[in-house]
């Protein structure tokens, strides 16, 4: 448990922009703990509506810089109106809150975070349900004459090769594969390097490989890279890739707002996948 | 992506409606802006335990399923939605930590001297009343009463050095080796306790 409660400043005036932050960080619940285990047991004790309910719409949008040097100390020595406080300010707070400084472990875990849980979203089916039998309706005599031709003709079966499991860091096998942590690198930064083998002919073409360059990415991330035998190996590989992820997002952002025409673009992103390929190599060559 | 939430809401209604039609790199981008939020949440519903993020990736995970019926125009009701599964998934972690064996000790009455804050339900204010009390009985097993009254003037009265000095009748060097020494002994209290 982090003894956030050592940390209060010294200073009353930095007293609104540290508990800002810690309402929106993630040591809020060890701070009360400290400060309820320091406080003394007292009798009556304000509620959050008494002690600033009028300033409520205020903070929301601006912050604490509106209570005053008598209201803070109340907010120490009942710890638990921070607690109250922070709900509200997360489902009520404006942008403001938004724009409070993060701690730089906070900032980490957010960004690792975001990378997961976008791997783990693009792995869900979409959540907009299509109805079968509507579209059966719809189109069953179109259906009806194509299967018949498919039969006639005798390309029904399925094909003999199935498509795989995608290409660059999506490449089946490829993250699961039991090799040693140089090699795997090796095989990652071949796995970059794809991106650039296929030249899309289109701006369409251009977002798709893009996005499945991007999807890659975030399935790396969230893969647990057991290959690398060091904890600080695979961490340098996760925030890497998180890096390399925003870029190309950045790229798909660029396409689809048609900021920069898409070839250049595109050679933006190839530049990007060659950077990749390089510094996955070159930390391949540092492994024993 | 530097998407961020702002008070007209109109960049939010933009991605929302894309992600309501199964548009994941829209719902990406809604993750972006808001998983900070939805961070602090899970990781205060779960008294920051190591598997608070994993109680945001579910929560996430639900305001995918949830997203196409969302009908909300503000951050502030997507922040509801997220805060609304938050509470859920949140419940269902402390219900699996229950059932693992010497976790928590409830009083029989289930009574509890601590104020109630808007949502804080028994569960919660016994997890915190346990954790407090751990720390409270560490600290007072080392810091004179002195020294904490020092600390307390100083750190939640806000009090300058030398209105504490004419309060207590002690030097500076005092107030301050005070203040160092219970900093020290809650330190010690606190690191070596966790969930």
């Amino acid at each position: 448990m982090k003894a956030a409660v050592t940390e209060i400043p010294d200073n009353v005036s930095e007293w609104p922009n540290w508990l800002e932050q810690q309402i929106v960080g993630m040591s809020l619940y060890d701070l009360v703990v400290g400060l309820k285990a320091i406080n003394l047991p007292s009798g009556a004790r304000s509620t959050l509506q008494q002690l600033c309910g009028k300033q409520l719409p205020t903070i929301y949008k601006s912050g604490l810089g509106v209570l005053s040097t008598d209201q803070l100390p109340t907010l120490f020595k009942t710890p638990d109106l921070l607690l109250e406080l922070q709900e509200l300010v997360l489902v009520e707070g404006g942008a403001y809150w938004d724009s409070v400084e993060q701690s730089a472990e906070d900032k980490l875990v957010v960004e690792k975070h975001v990378a997961k849980t976008i791997a783990a979203v693009g792995q869900e089916k979409s959540s907009v349900q299509i109805k079968p039998k509507s579209m059966l309706e719809q189109y069953w005599p179109v259906l009806a004459l194509a299967a018949g031709l498919l039969i006639a003709i005798g390309i029904g079966r399925p094909a003999a090769t199935s498509g795989g499991g995608g290409w660059g860091f999506d490449q089946s096998g490829l993250l699961t594969a039991q090799v040693t942590g140089r090699s795997y690198l090796n095989s990652l930064s071949d796995a970059a390097g794809a991106f650039s083998k296929k030249v899309p002919d289109s701006k369409e073409a251009a977002l798709k490989r893009l996005t499945e360059f991007s999807a890659g990415c975030k399935k790396l991330i969230a893969a647990p890279n057991m290959q690398l035998e060091k904890t600080a190996d695979r961490d340098w590989l996760v925030a890497k890739c998180t890096d390399w992820a925003t870029k190309i997002d950045g790229h798909i952002a660029e396409l689809k707002e048609e900021k920069k025409d898409w070839q250049d673009v595109l050679k933006d992103a190839n530049e990007t996948a060659t950077k990749m390929q390089a510094t996955l190599k070159d930390k391949a060559l540092q492994l024993s | 992506m530097n998407f961020v939430i702002k008070d007209d809401d109109r960049e939010l209604k933009n991605v929302v409606s894309r992600a309501k039609l199964g548009d994941k790199d829209a719902f990406a981008t809604i993750v972006n802006a808001l998983d900070r939020r939805v961070l602090t949440a899970c990781n205060r519903a779960c008294y920051g335990h190591h598997e608070f993020e994993d109680v945001a990736t579910e929560v996430w995970l639900g305001v995918w399923e949830r997203i196409p019926t969302f009908d909300g125009t503000t951050a502030q009701d997507f922040h509801r939605l997220a805060f609304s599964i938050v509470k859920f998934r949140s419940i269902d972690f402390h219900r699996r930590r229950l059932r693992q064996p010497g976790q928590l000790h409830a009083d029989e009455d289930g009574s509890t001297d601590e104020p109630v804050s808007s949502d804080v339900n028994p569960l919660n204010k016994l997890i915190l009343r346990e954790e407090s009390e751990a720390i409270k009985n560490c600290i007072e097993s080392q810091a004179d009463p002195e020294s904490l009254t020092t600390w307390r003037m100083k750190k939640m009265e806000g009090m300058s050095y030398e209105e504490i000095m004419d309060n207590l009748s002690i030097q500076i060097g005092t107030v301050g080796s005070r203040i160092n020494r219970v900093e020290k002994i809650v330190a010690g209290c606190m690191e070596g306790h966790g969930l």
